[in-house]
């Protein structure tokens, strides 16, 4: 119990200094700047209340297309991980295949989309999608394949078959590395999603929020819509945790 | 137990102080921004330092609100022309983007000048950005609403039932002036969605009426097949929505410290306009060379159209970048009206057009 | 063993190229989708585009692939860096992880005009960019990696008195390397993507120019050439990693057995 009472403790006492710090103007004093190019954080709750309607719509279709995307493409990256795994030969390929589309960027992506799909919310998740599948076939691809010494060896002197060491042996291994990769997958699909909407042939969602403020000196309506989504993420970020915290209790990492 | 939350202290101020110097938002992550923000700025004192001892040429910035090419061919011609240097001023050009914001560059000291829409100034300013219009250089509005012949889109109140594309971010305004002149509810009788600074979603069939410009996503239209006479063009001018475009300003102190420099860069720019006008293909040629990434033909054709805008019929040369206050006032007007800006702006207090008036008078 | 690896690889090729063209031409001439060549245009056009602006754009993707190399290296060494420093005190990590991670939920093209404010250079601001867009999946993978360290493998050290210098340097680090690399994989492409994104923040040159400029240009063809590039620059950034990997730490192949 004193363990998870400090877990929040920690990260909660220093957030609120660094709120004070810049409630008090702190921030605009040493780095010279005006209240009206960076708002403070009661201007922006503020901001966020008054506009709370509006915000949380844009909030929910950023994330809806977030997920939907992030889902396909980690779906599609494991199932890369996993027919390199089984048929190490050839399915390599498949890995460097998939990483070449992690290198395109979301700016030339997100155009791209626009043409292959006439909604904001198809072109969304295409983009997640594209920039999702690279980590999760990277992680997943390690965790099946970077088995505990020796354990091989004993699975196949137990005549275990490829099938029993696949189920029994390396989709359990895997799993701290699926999670690393979820983790770093949320932050991407919500950066993906917001970006996406930069170009979008629509005319919300947080990123669409987030550049016509900002490009409009709506700086309290801007930073709103770039606070919600930091909270959002780091709300969909625990939930992972969570799940991770439950699902590999045996690991190292979680000790 | 003690050390341990010793230790913590310490870690915290240390992320403290990092976050302190890196001060963006929550990001209390790069140590090394920390650093490197702190060389730099000493870097650029002693530059600055040892350029005004060789005491030759004076640095300045131009800040261009879109990628570089003949909207702002004036100040190309008059740098490759050496007007510039005539005057004494080592001009640098930075290019724009679809994330660069020529107020805050300016405002954030990157640049020393910038070009922007009248609009989008008025509404910086009304949030208390001390900047101030010097200059106009686009006397007409060069924003059309295109459409293809078969959507029937003749006159604005054909919008109804529509979709209709804008860039937003400030650039939608003549076209909500338009839309609730022709007495549409714009967010009732049609579908506004975003273009995505191309022209497919025209092509494709996704939008029915895209916003362009004359000098240049009109001219693309033009260039990848359509003809005239299968497209309709709505003129922001024909049906008096137009609001003004592409001026220049400065911040209020700098113009207070360089008014000197301020006036000779507008002498020379104002004679790489008159040069840019008189000879568009010269021009289109010039920036293409400043920078050879979107065609040849493209840039001419810009150039030709940008000439229209900046000296259009009837309008004396020698009077490139006059600022009509009738103009501001409707661009003002039609600001408030449709909720851009939150209360009337004070355009008098907006404008200051004596460095203009000084560099013309010689 | 070799001779297969190359069957394989050229059986992707192959493979992918195939594919391309064959939805390409199903666009084009079974669909007949007007904005096919927007869509998806033939690779071999491209490829054909790519050679005919060769040097152009060879030069403008060395000037972005040494930015990203800037970028790549200081976001590393950022990321190896707040890892170490989280993995040496709990307190640390529960500080700082939750703002790392805010901090990648925060869309730096928000950001940038902040960043440029604070440092009024341009070209510094883009280094800076690219950096922050890069340490993330390197902090994180290294974390992972310094905390699966076996608790008993530690205090084994511990219990021959050895330094938390030294637990480091002989245990903690080599046995984080493996997952350092996974890090540092994800990072090599997305320092390039965020090299060809500071690109586009008003420079003058790089890749990233060219695809802007094309695409609102309209000039499809130096577009799709540009993406190519783009994809090839960020494959072969990974290359270099999996090259290194194989150099820095021989003795994965070993352990980590079974998929040769």
């Amino acid at each position: 119990m004193m363990k998870k009472k400090s877990d929040i403790l920690w990260p909660l006492g220093f957030g609120a200094v660094f709120l004070i710090i810049w409630q008090l103007y702190g921030f605009h004093r040493l780095l010279d700047l005006k209240p009206f190019q960076l708002p403070v954080p009661s201007e922006i709750i503020m901001t966020i209340f008054k506009n709370l309607e509006k915000v949380s719509g844009d909030c929910l279709l950023t994330v809806t297309g977030a997920i939907a995307g992030m889902a396909i493409g980690s779906a599609i990256g494991f199932a890369v991980a996993v027919t390199a795994t089984l048929f190490p030969k050839w399915g390599y390929g498949g890995l460097t295949v998939i990483s070449a589309f992690n290198a395109i960027p979301i700016v030339a992506l997100s155009p791209i989309m626009n043409r292959w799909f006439s909604t904001g919310m198809g072109q969304k998740i295409g983009v997640v999608t594209v920039v999702t599948m690279a980590a999760m076939a990277i992680n997943a691809y390690r965790g099946l394949n970077d088995l505990k010494p020796f354990s091989l060896d004993l699975m196949s002197s137990y005549a275990a078959d490829k099938r029993t060491v696949f189920f029994r042996l390396r989709l359990p291994s895997c799993l701290p590395s699926v999670f690393t990769a979820l983790k770093i997958n949320i932050t991407s699909a919500m950066i993906a999603a917001i970006v996406s909407e930069y170009f979008a042939a629509s005319t919300s969602g947080l990123g669409f929020g987030i550049k016509d403020s900002l490009r409009k000196a709506e700086m309290a309506m801007g930073w709103s819509y770039i606070t919600v989504s930091a909270i959002v993420g780091i709300i969909l970020y625990l939930i992972i945790q969570a799940v991770e915290r439950r699902a590999i209790k045996w690991h190292a990492s979680q000790k | 137990m003690k050390s341990k939350f010793l230790k913590g202290i310490s870690i915290f101020l240390a992320l403290g102080m990092a976050a302190l110097a890196a001060g963006c938002g929550s990001s209390s992550s790069s140590d090394s921004s920390e650093s490197s923000s702190s060389s730099s700025k000493s870097e650029s004192s002693s530059s600055e330092s040892s350029s005004a001892a060789n005491g030759k040429l004076d640095k300045m910035t131009l800040q261009l609100k879109w990628l570089p090419q003949s909207q702002f061919m004036g100040y190309y011609v008059a740098k490759v022309k050496g007007y510039y240097e005539d005057e004494g001023i080592d001009l640098e050009i930075l290019p724009g983007g679809s994330d660069i914001i020529p107020e805050q560059q300016v405002y954030n000291g990157v640049a020393d000048v910038g070009v922007t829409w009248v609009s989008s100034l008025l509404k910086y300013q009304s949030q208390g950005w001390e900047l101030k219009e010097t200059a106009q250089i686009f006397q007409k509005s060069a924003m059309l609403l295109v459409s293809k012949k078969a959507a029937g889109i003749n006159t604005p109140a054909d919008l109804k039932g529509k979709k209709v594309g804008s860039w937003f971010g400030g650039n939608e305004y003549e076209l909500y002036a338009m839309i609730e002149n022709a007495g549409l509810d714009r967010e009732k009788d049609l579908t506004l969605v975003q273009q995505d600074y191309t022209m497919d979603q025209l092509m494709n069939d996704e939008i029915d009426a895209a916003s362009a410009m004359t000098y240049n996503e009109y001219g693309l239209l033009l260039e990848s097949g359509y003809k005239e006479e299968d497209l309709n063009k709505l003129d922001m001018n024909d049906y008096n929505c137009a609001m003004l475009e592409d001026c220049l300003f400065s911040t209020s102190e700098w113009l207070g410290k360089n008014k000197d420099l301020y006036v000779r860069f507008l002498r020379a720019s104002i004679k790489g306009w008159q040069d840019a006008c008189e000879n568009p293909e010269e021009a289109g040629k010039i920036v293409y060379e400043a920078d050879n990434s979107v065609s040849l033909d493209h840039q001419i054709y810009m150039a030709k159209e940008v000439a229209k805008l900046v000296v259009p019929e009837g309008f004396d040369k020698a009077k490139i970048g006059y600022i009509d206050m009738n103009a501001v006032k409707q661009t003002a007007d039609y600001a408030l009206k449709y909720g851009l800006l939150t209360q009337a702006a004070n355009i008098d207090e907006c404008v200051d057009s004596s460095c203009w008036e000084e560099a013309v008078k010689q | 063993m070799k001779k297969n690896k190359a069957t394989a690889a050229l059986l992707w090729t192959a493979g992918v190229v195939l594919l391309w063209e064959g939805v390409a031409f199903f666009l084009a001439n079974i669909l007949h989708d007007k904005m096919a060549n927007a869509k998806l245009p033939y690779l071999h056009s491209i490829i054909y585009t790519i050679a005919a602006n060769f040097s152009e754009i060879s030069n403008a993707a060395l000037i972005t692939v040494s930015k990203a190399a800037t970028g790549f290296a200081l976001g590393a060494a950022a990321g190896i860096m707040l890892a170490v420093i989280m993995s040496i005190s709990k307190t640390a990590e529960k500080i700082a992880f939750p703002y790392l991670i805010i901090s990648q939920m925060i869309p730096v093209l928000g950001l940038a005009p902040i960043i440029f404010n604070l440092v009024r250079n341009m070209d510094l601001s883009r280094i800076i960019i690219a950096a922050y867009l890069t340490f993330f999946p390197v902090a994180a993978n290294m974390l992972g990696g310094l905390k699966s360290v076996e608790p008993e493998k530690r205090e084994l050290m511990y219990s021959y008195a050895a330094k938390k210098r030294s637990v480091y340097i002989k245990l903690m680090l080599p046995f984080s390397l493996p997952y350092l690399m996974t890090g540092l994989k994800i990072a090599a492409p997305l320092s390039i993507t965020a090299s060809i994104l500071v690109d586009m923040l008003g420079s003058k040159g790089g890749i990233g120019v060219k695809l802007l400029y094309s695409l609102y240009g309209g000039e499809k063809d130096i577009f799709w050439a540009s993406v190519l590039v783009c994809a090839a620059i960020g494959m072969l950034s990974c290359f270099i990693i999996i090259l290194a990997e194989k150099i820095l730490i021989p003795w994965k192949k070993t352990s980590s057995g079974g998929e040769e």
